[in-house]
């Protein structure tokens, strides 16, 4: 293309600033809507912060139960955990937790302070950052130590600005001493987050008895970290063995069910679903992609009308110039040209604008809107993905500029300048 | 005058065939968000049916072997609880407590009717505790119950509809075991479950497999809970080597935690959709703006031979009106056969609800979006445009 046809376009469009503001705006919200989605499912399967070595990572976090005309759902078990997943998760690569809520009274409010219950791995295989002090260990945790580990954002709360560790705190009606203070978590990490940390043996009893534990559904997330001689594939088949022991010890009377244990998509994908009814990634994917191209589709089709009419206003133009010698090829460009100007446009304008809406609005669309705490999850927009959704803008606004077009190249000079429509 | 209106978008047909296929995906598009948010709305507005405020809920956890035991601890500790100055009621329970992620149902029959059910073991004082509404028959009283063989039982509204018809349940007997004795309106686990038949079990029935307990405390109106002292109290009868407190939270809290991504959801797809509604909107009176400019000689000869400003006007409404419905007919026929071939499990009211307020949508966007265009025609001054002809 040369300068001159680049100033062709430029002058359309400045000439003509209500259809350039309609298809600018036409293409920059739609950009900008499926940027949003994509980062938001994007930080859902890796929040970053202790999880963002999450593609090491397996998840299991639904357990179903089926009985004779009865099911129970729920979390895992802590009786699994200790006495089947120990034995066969090698020393450090598993880590175990359990998150409630619970009142902390400050002096003229009430706060429901989300705390999690964890294994001493816990903190070895999520990766949190210290502003002091340090975690629990191995020995405190066997010890049932009432000690805590709390957020930056709860040490404000409670203790200002001074140091906490050494401090205490109570919490459900106990004592506890603050030994470390960690930089603050999104509540988008669901295996990590919370406010306040503490050992899980403090509020556990030692595994109840086998046929019992075997036929429970528990409160405990877990996590599998793989490692070179434990990969993915041996893990998931290592649990499932354990599934097929526990069922064994079931008999007839009862049959347990694992949702996992799932890498972070699918994790993300199966949510609080039933084991049993989850249709496998894939699916997921292509609803996500359709919606996404529901989206960018919609206001190509705006787009194509707008064009069409605008063909319409333009036909003496295009008259004159195909009179002066312009080929069909030449106008036919032109009009996509323009439409492809417009939309690399708008389709930055939406990514800036994505930016901002995100910048602004980071609790609200990432956090759930009534729990704020979006805070510490990095936004990346993703310019691959960014890429792709340009180009299917285009794709669709070069489609939309394509009707027009061949409209136009059968359009005979001499008849439109006499006044005759399209 | 509006087969006049038919008449002319016929006409153009070609014109405007993108508007008309905007239109038709536009309307299946806010269609299935109606659908999607009619349904989440009412879900959430039925509400639990319980009364949370100045609720704390305790979860005791146990590893005692006698069950006869554990269930005096924990009438000595619900009576210890209620005692306290601050307390209005007290109720121990299993599994009645809303917003919590752990559920466990089973199959009921009654003659040759079966439903499954959310079971949950509680006590008598539950009603005074979480306000729960009994329509027909009383609450089980554990004084006057125990001596029957029978465990005594309360169900929800939906459970009574689903196993008796419109018979009335009070006293009749399920799966061989249970006795009804009375119904309440509605009960759900969360704010954004679907409904679902729950029942209601005596804890205290000597025939129950008690196991575990939790504690549902409902502190007086202008107290602040206090779960250091509910602990204290907790722990002076039930050894701490027996017993354990693991969750220790308002229901309130509870409640926020449990809505907050449903809420957040909500929020997202309304605005994408409102997004999308704006833009087409923009698109419309663009798109008719270049028409009515296009038209300038025909609307001055409209007037010129008697056309009022008024009829123009609503000649342009008519005629968006036209292609509205020209395109909405083809999408109705298809939206129709959600409900009619059980596509997805959708009511009929909630269908034709959700079918009122889409089509009032478009039709209120598409007014919108002919109101500047249309006045913009009437303004046309006859003289003027047949001149310039």
């Amino acid at each position: 293309m040369k300068y001159i046809h680049l100033k062709q376009i430029r002058e359309q469009l400045r000439q003509n600033r209500f259809f350039t503001f309609l298809s600018l705006f036409g293409v920059s919200i739609p950009v900008m809507i499926v940027m949003i989605m994509i980062v938001k499912v994007e930080l859902s399967i890796n929040p970053g912060g202790p999880e963002k070595d999450n593609d090491q990572m397996l998840f299991l976090s639904r357990t179903k139960v089926r009985m004779e005309g009865d099911r129970a759902i729920g979390y895992v078990n802590l009786g699994i955990i200790e006495k089947y997943f120990s034995e066969i998760a090698p020393e450090g690569s598993l880590a175990f937790s359990r998150s409630t809520l619970t009142p902390v009274f400050l002096e003229n409010e009430v706060l429901d302070v989300p705390i999690r219950y964890t294994n001493a791995d816990f903190w070895d295989i999520f990766d949190f950052r210290f502003v002091e002090g340090s975690h629990y260990n191995h020995e405190k945790v066997r010890n049932k130590d009432n000690v805590v580990v709390i957020s930056r954002n709860l040490r404000r709360k409670l203790f200002g600005m001074q140091d906490a560790v050494g401090e205490t705190m109570e919490l459900e009606g106990e004592t506890y001493r603050v030994i470390g203070v960690v930089e603050d978590v999104t509540s988008l990490a669901l295996n990590a987050y919370s406010e306040v940390w503490l050992p899980y043996t403090i509020k556990s009893f030692k595994s109840l008895d086998p046929g019992e534990i075997a036929k429970s559904a528990g409160g405990y997330r877990v996590t599998f970290r793989a490692s070179e001689d434990w990969d993915f594939d041996q893990i998931q088949s290592d649990v499932e063995r354990v599934r097929s022991r526990l069922n064994q010890i079931n008999g007839e009377q009862a049959e347990i069910l694992f949702g996992g244990p799932a890498p972070a998509a699918e994790s993300y994908f199966r949510g609080f679903r039933d084991p049993e009814t989850y249709e496998g990634n894939l699916l997921n994917y292509l609803a996500l992609a359709g919606k996404a191209l529901l989206i960018l589709f919609l206001p190509a089709l705006n787009l194509m009308s707008l064009n069409l009419t605008r063909i319409q206003e333009r036909s003496q133009e295009i008259a004159i110039r195909k009179a002066f010698g312009a080929t069909r090829k030449r106008m036919a460009f032109q009009i996509m040209g323009e439409n492809a100007v417009l939309t690399i446009l708008g389709g930055l304008t939406g990514l800036m604008m994505a930016y901002g809406v995100m910048y602004f609005f980071k609790d609200q669309i990432f956090a759930g809107f009534f729990i704020r705490n979006a805070d510490q999850a990095t936004i990346q927009i993703n310019y691959v993905a960014f890429l792709l959704v340009m180009g299917v803008s285009l794709v669709f606004s070069i489609l939309s500029g394509l009707i027009p077009s061949l409209r136009i190249s059968r359009l005979q000079p001499a008849y439109v300048l006499k006044g005759g429509e399209l | 005058m509006i087969q006049h209106g038919f008449k002319i978008m016929w006409n153009q047909k070609k014109k405007y065939g993108f508007i008309l296929f905007e239109l038709f995906v536009i309307f299946l598009v806010v269609f299935v968000t109606m659908l999607y948010l009619t349904e989440r709305i009412t879900t959430y507005l039925e509400g639990t049916g319980c009364d949370i405020d100045n609720v704390y809920f305790m979860d005791i956890a146990t590893q005692s072997p006698d069950q006869k035991q554990e269930l005096e601890h924990a009438l000595k500790v619900r009576d210890r609880l209620a005692g306290m100055k601050s307390v209005e009621a007290v109720s121990m329970t299993v599994g009645g407590v809303p917003y919590r992620a752990t559920l466990r149902t089973k199959a009921f029959q009654f003659g040759d009717k079966r439903t499954g059910a959310n079971i949950h073991h509680v006590d008598e004082t539950y009603p005074s505790v979480l306000k729960v509404e009994v329509i027909r028959g009383r609450w089980f009283r554990s004084a006057d119950d125990h001596s029957s063989v029978k465990i005594p039982v309360v169900i929800n509204q939906l459970m009574a509809e689903r196993l008796f018809g419109d018979e009335n349940p009070v006293g009749k007997i399920i799966s061989e075991k249970y006795e009804v004795k009375g119904v309440i309106s509605r009960y759900k686990s969360r704010d954004y479950a679907n409904r679902m038949p729950h029942i209601f079990m005596d804890i205290q029935h000597p025939q129950n497999d008690y196991q575990g307990s939790n504690m549902l405390i409902r502190y007086k109106e202008g107290y602040q809970p206090q779960p250091k002292d509910y602990a204290k109290h907790i722990y002076s009868v039930m050894p701490r080597e027996q017993y354990r407190i693991v969750q220790s939270s308002r229901l309130e809290g509870m409640k926020k935690r449990m809505n907050s991504n449903y809420s957040g959801d909500i929020l997202f797809v309304s605005l994408i959709v409102g997004f999308l509604l704006f833009n087409l909107v923009l698109g419309l009176i663009g798109i008719l703006g270049y028409n009515i400019n296009q038209r300038w000689s025909e609307m001055g000869i409209r007037r010129a031979v008697g056309s009022t400003k008024a009829r123009v006007r609503r000649l342009i409404f008519l005629e968006m009106f036209a292609l509205t419905v020209m395109a909405i007919l083809p999408a109705l026929i298809i939206v129709v056969q959600v409900p009619a071939f059980e596509v997805l499990p959708v009511s009929w009211p909630g269908f034709i609800q959700s079918m009122m307020l889409s089509l009032g949508l478009i039709f209120f966007l598409v007014f919108i979006s002919v109101l500047y265009p249309g006045i913009m025609a009437s303004k046309i001054r006859p003289a003027l445009a047949l001149k310039e002809e």
